[in-house]
């Protein structure tokens, strides 16, 4: 299974990552539609993922 | 000019918007009960305090729009797309939320009695300290942070009946 053998390090830093990639997207809103759809599917994914991280 | 005009709402009520460019405008504090903003593209502006009662705002692009505090008792949103918009405290009481994609909006505080969510998108929206009584989640597409945000048990209740945990 991938993503098995993560170190508590590796973890950690992508959940680094998922946290700086949500603060970009909050502080980068576009204004097109089209962009603004791709904005709306990158923080579904984002906040998706960070669900993984709660206890 | 007397003392209580100071405070008095700026009245857009009879303003034509077909023309206006809606974008990032501010239109806080506002007067604009029954305005037709139908399929209109209002993202970021702030619209925080302003009344909305029973305008039509379906399938309006809503996306990071500000709307803190704002009275939209019976307000149509059936399909608009409210996306990381701010609702914090506001009055959606009857509110027509049909096919609405709430997906990261904060709802904390707002009151929802008896608003219809039927089919809409709350994935990623916050319910914290909201009013759901009455509410109809039919359909609605939920997910775990939604279902946290929530403390009454009667809407938790009807949110598990009636909605779809994605």
């Amino acid at each position: 299974m991938p993503g098995a053998h993560r170190t508590a390090n590796d973890k950690e830093q992508r959940h680094q990552l998922l946290l700086r990639k949500r603060r970009d997207l909050e502080q980068n809103r576009p204004h097109d539609i089209d962009a603004m759809r791709r904005w709306k599917h990158s923080m579904s994914k984002v906040l998706q993922e960070l669900e993984l991280y709660k206890n | 000019m007397k003392a209580s005009d100071v405070f008095r709402k700026r009245d857009l009520t009879k303003v034509n918007f077909d023309y206006e460019d809606m974008v990032g405008r501010d239109l806080s504090n506002s007067e604009m009960t029954g305005v037709d903003l139908k399929n209109r593209d209002v993202h970021n502006a702030n619209l925080s305090g302003a009344t909305l009662n029973g305008a039509n705002l379906s399938e309006a692009i809503l996306f990071y729009v500000k709307l803190q505090g704002a009275h939209m008792q019976a307000v149509n949103l059936t399909n608009a797309k409210l996306w990381d918009a701010n609702l914090y405290g506001a009055d959606l009481r009857q509110a027509q939320l049909c096919g609405a994609d709430l997906f990261y909006v904060d709802l904390e505080n707002a009151d929802l009695g008896g608003a219809d969510l039927s089919g809409a998108n709350i994935r990623h929206a916050n319910f914290d300290g909201a009013i759901l009584a009455s509410v109809d989640f039919t359909g609605a597409n939920y997910d775990l942070y939604t279902w946290n945000t929530i403390s009454d048990e009667g809407a938790k209740s009807a949110l598990k009946r009636q909605g779809m945990l994605w």
